[in-house]
């Protein structure tokens, strides 16, 4: 009898977790699914801007490269051409067309490359270290970020994390920036293919040359120092 | 007679017109900087010190930490939101108004602010370049965020600025991101406190409401919640000394209550000491609140044991009314108003000495206990004869039998005081050679902080890697560019000898007249009309060319601006003040990175024009030690003096043998902290000076009531014990200056009383040989 209790309360125990699990998941597995999970991508971007004092948003759109191993290639194609390269090294660099790649300074440019590499890379750890995570909407993946960083909390109001508006096959992820003074930038994320390892360095050699994946794969290199 | 009671109408007129008006708002200062001499070597650097320390006092450190890092962020987020709604705290870099503030100030110089790497850029650079940067500039991902609309600051530069000079500024503001230190996730909360000094009730208030928040958010996150901070410190003390002040003052009066009570069996005696002890603290404290503004805490636990000689006139008084021969009435009066009077002068003689001391608490004291002194003695004066009656008498047991039973102790020979002074000085000598005096003079010493509170300030101070606490260089110049140039010569020379020393200056971040000058000037093509940049950029993107026409004429009208360093610390929140301007000159202070090796700082200072290296702690301590020196030497002046005093008071060589009771009273004390190895301070030597007055005090008594020798001894005896009642009170003190000063008191007053029942002795045996 007592043997049966005990099927019993462990069969109970084990279902109650099981449903516990499956209905609340915590705030960290919710931000982890609205991000890209594989480690070498590749894919396109839209981008809106809305600065006060412009007569209409400013559009652009590009394509990118993500290595979880070097860092991201961010190239925005229209309306303007220019390649930004943000490595895991935390060194960056802007290259204009036709152009040296220039090192990029400034706290801000560095703490945006950072939140970029890690929505890429799907760091929800370092999310959670440098910024404080609201969901507004768990089925919605509607999450919004608020940042930590004494200098960035003065410049950025929040960013929106929006997922589910790509088809099945293709993830992709809605960031909505807005700083200060209420200006957004809006950006569509949408990651199209994936790479193993060994293919990921060469295919980013042939989509945007060697020098800029030289960059990626050894940034100390190239490194300008600037002053402020 | 006449004089003192005019004198005591005045001073009683003034107390009360004193209180009547003063008594809601009397404020009782904490501030530690009374207990630091000043360390400059002029005033000017004094005034910059002092500034400089009311800043850094003004500021506080809370650091929160726990093995869970979201615990952690969240309690310091609560704990800045509620330290923000206490009306005297701010919490920096939380305030939104404080970023508005700033942009506000420094907006009107957004033209002569570049980065060195900025203005390159646009010196090098083409319209049409820097058209295409600016252009591509708005369309990248990472410049998303702006301090500044669009409108203000089409190009960004003046945002990029901004965000590196906050980056570049001193670690001042409050973070809410937790990091990894020593297996503990910690962030710290930094605050300033809004009003420039407070007092002791708003301090404590403050204080509680804080530990308050701290224990409710410590339990809510199961945090640990850390200080660093004056405030702190100060706090405790004044905790302290509060404690102090109830244990000296009730302790003192129920002892000496009980003890008057025991010893003349009647309430009525005791109305003259309450009388006198109530007259001479309030005339003390209107007195010194008039002439400070302020009523020290320290003051306040000295004056706590005054109680206890301000009562020996009273007890003279009543016992030689008491019981001398009435036929000698006049002629004993005569002489006990004398003895008082002297005995008023030798006490006032000896607080007077802690008014050539350099620390203000001293000074405070000096002036509070003469004045409590001078009004106690002249309410003997003018209400003591009101408050003899018949019927008072004497406890005639004890006292005699304790006489009697120390005068077994004493030697009567007509030698003994010399003797026993010469052997109590050989000792000493002896002693001194053989052993040697400790000596200690670091002002941290002073006040006792608790071990915890120590302990935590370093943790901080380790995990936050601030700056050298009471280290800097002062830079003194005519002009701006003069100390620019002093400070960059310092940074030379100490990169030479020091190589891994950083230094930190306001100059560091406020570029030179000729920079901003020369930024400016290398806009112009930036603002131009028609085809400046900004004018090409409006025409690329669409907007109406009078936006970047307004753009313009704001750039013309700033050309004679100029950012100051005093402009840009006013604009940063909780920005050490490290610029200091007057009529005739300016002057910084250059802050030092902790860790830094300082060995050659001194030397590099030294070789410099307008540099001078300030190490508080140790200056301090060379200035308390000269002070302890010149205290002794003082003393020795103290005792010739009294001698030539005596000469020509008494016209006798015999009168000097006075002297050698005080002397013996400070030998012995000297001995005893010979034999105890404890470190002699200033306070000790302090201490000496109302040893000397206290054993005039009976010396005198002895000398001019020789009739009424058993009358005088008993008083001598009661008053010593009064004297050591309170100043054994003040012996257990949880302040280190008072306790010393009240153990060197209290051993060298009950040498006194010995060396006076045998002074005593001497001269009745003298007069009666």
């Amino acid at each position: 009898m007592i043997k049966y209790v005990l099927y019993l309360l462990f069969a109970l125990t084990t279902y109650s977790s099981a449903s516990i699990s499956a209905t609340t998941r915590s705030s960290e597995e919710i931000l982890q699914s609205s991000l890209p999970n594989s480690c070498n991508f590749s894919g396109t971007f839209t981008q809106e801007k809305q600065l006060q004092g412009l007569p209409k948003p400013l559009q652009s759109s590009g394509d990118f490269f993500f290595s979880c191993d070097y860092g991201l290639v961010w190239q925005t194609a229209r309306p303007i051409k220019e390649i930004r390269i943000y490595t895991t090294e935390n060194i960056h660099f802007s290259i204009a067309e036709n152009q040296e790649p220039q090192t990029l300074s400034g706290i801000a440019n560095f703490y945006l490359a950072k939140l970029l590499l890690d929505i890429m890379s799907g760091n929800t750890k370092q999310l959670y270290t440098d910024y404080n995570v609201n969901i507004n909407n768990a089925e919605k993946l509607d999450i919004t970020l608020t940042p930590k960083n004494k200098y960035l909390k003065k410049g950025l109001k929040s960013i929106q994390f929006l997922k589910g508006l790509a088809d099945k096959e293709n993830t992709s992820i809605k960031v909505n920036i807005t700083d200060a003074n209420q200006q957004v930038t809006a950006m569509s994320i949408t990651e199209n293919t994936q790479y193993t390892d060994k293919k990921a360095i060469a295919l980013c050699e042939t989509i945007y040359g060697s020098n800029t994946c030289a960059i990626l794969k050894d940034p100390s290199q190239y490194e300008q120092n600037e002053s402020f | 007679m006449l004089i003192a009671r005019t004198l005591f109408i005045l001073c009683s007129i003034f107390c009360l017109l004193f209180f009547s008006t003063q008594v809601s708002n009397l404020h009782i200062s904490t501030d530690l900087k009374d207990l630091s001499p000043d360390i400059a070597a002029t005033t000017e650097q004094q005034d910059i010190i002092d500034s400089f320390s009311n800043n850094i006092q003004q500021r506080f450190i809370l650091y929160i930490r726990s093995k869970n890092k979201r615990a952690t962020e969240k309690a310091a987020l609560t704990l800045s939101e509620q330290l923000n709604l206490l009306p005297q705290l701010s919490v920096n870099g939380e305030n939104p108004a404080s970023i508005k503030k700033m942009l506000d100030t420094l907006k009107p110089f957004q033209h002569q602010l570049l980065s060195p790497s900025q203005a390159k850029s646009v010196e090098e650079k083409g319209i049409l370049q820097l058209r295409n940067e600016a252009e591509k500039k708005l369309y990248q991902f990472d410049s998303a965020v702006r301090l500044l609309p669009f409108d203000e600051d089409p190009l960004g530069y003046f945002n990029d600025y901004i965000f590196s000079l906050l980056s570049n500024l001193s670690n001042t503001q409050s973070h809410n991101e937790a990091q990894e230190t020593d297996g503990y996730e910690s962030t710290t909360v930094s605050v300033s406190i809004k009003q420039t000094s407070l007092d002791l009730k708003t301090q404590t208030h403050l204080f509680n409401k804080i530990k308050a928040i701290e224990e409710e958010l410590e339990q809510e996150f199961s945090v640990d919640i850390l200080h660093s901070g004056l405030f702190f410190f100060a706090a405790e003390a004044a905790i302290s000394s509060k404690a102090d002040v109830e244990l000296i003052s009730m302790g003192s009066t129920i002892c000496i209550i009980f003890l008057l009570l025991f010893v003349f069996r009647s309430i009525w005696p005791l109305l003259l000491p309450m009388f006198s002890v109530t007259l001479g603290v309030a005339f003390a404290t209107a007195l010194t609140y008039s002439f400070y503004q302020s009523l020290h805490i320290l003051t306040i636990v000295f004056g706590a044991s005054l109680i206890g000689i301000v009562i020996d006139y009273s007890l003279h008084f009543f016992y030689h009314h008491i019981q001398h021969d009435k036929h000698k009435k006049n002629h004993a009066h005569t002489h006990l108003y004398k003895a008082l009077l002297l005995s008023l002068l030798t006490s006032i003689i000896g607080y007077s000495a802690l008014g050539l001391s350099d620390l203000a608490a001293l000074r405070k004291i000096a002036l509070f206990s003469g004045c409590g002194l001078f009004m106690a003695w002249l309410t003997v004066i003018v209400l003591g004869q009101y408050m003899l009656r018949s019927n008072i008498k004497t406890e005639n047991i004890f006292l005699p039998k304790l006489l009697a039973c120390i005068h077994l102790l004493v030697p009567k020979s007509k030698n003994t005081i010399v003797i026993c002074f010469t052997v109590l000085l050989l000792t000493l000598v002896g002693m001194f050679y053989l052993k040697g005096f400790n000596t200690s003079d670091d002002p941290r010493l002073f006040y006792r902080v608790s071990k915890a509170l120590i302990s935590e300030e370093k943790t901080i101070q380790t995990a936050l890697k601030q700056y050298e606490p009471g280290r800097f260089f002062i830079i003194q110049g005519q002009n701006q560019d003069q100390v620019r140039r002093s400070v960059d010569t310092l940074k030379y020379n100490v990169h030479k000898t020091s190589p891994n020393a950083q230094l930190h200056n306001i100059l560091d971040a406020t570029p030179s007249t000729e920079a901003q000058a020369y930024n400016y000037s290398i806009q112009n093509k930036i603002y131009k009309a028609d085809d400046g940049v900004i004018a090409l950029l409006y025409k690329q993107l669409g907007i109406p060319t009078d936006r970047a026409e307004n753009l313009q004429n704001n750039y013309l009208q700033s050309a004679s601006r100029e950012l100051k360093p005093l402009t840009l610390t006013q604009a940063i929140e909780g920005l050490i003040p490290t610029w200091f301007e007057n009529d005739n000159s300016m002057s910084t202070i250059v802050l030092i990175s902790q860790g830094s090796d300082t060995t050659s700082f001194p030397e590099v200072a030294e070789s410099l024009q307008n540099v001078s290296y300030i190490n508080s702690i140790d200056q301090a301590s060379d200035v308390l030690k000269q002070q302890r020196i010149s205290a002794a030497n003082i003393l020795l002046l103290a005792f010739i003096l009294i001698g030539i005093l005596l000469l020509l008071y008494y016209r006798t060589l015999s009168s000097l043998l006075t002297l050698l009771v005080p002397a013996s009273a400070i030998i012995v004390t000297l001995l005893y902290l010979l034999f105890s190895q404890d470190s002699v301070t200033l306070f000790h030597i302090m201490a000496l000076f109302l040893v000397l007055g206290l054993g005039m005090d009976y010396v005198i008594f002895s000398k001019e009531m020789t009739a009424q020798r058993e009358t005088t001894q008993k008083a001598i005896l009661l008053s010593a014990l009064t004297t050591s009642v309170s100043f054994g009170f003040l012996s257990i003190s949880s302040i280190p200056i008072a306790q010393s000063f009240g153990l060197t008191i209290l051993i060298g007053n009950t040498a006194n009383l010995f060396g006076a029942l045998i002074y005593s002795n001497t001269i009745y045996t003298f007069n009666h040989s």
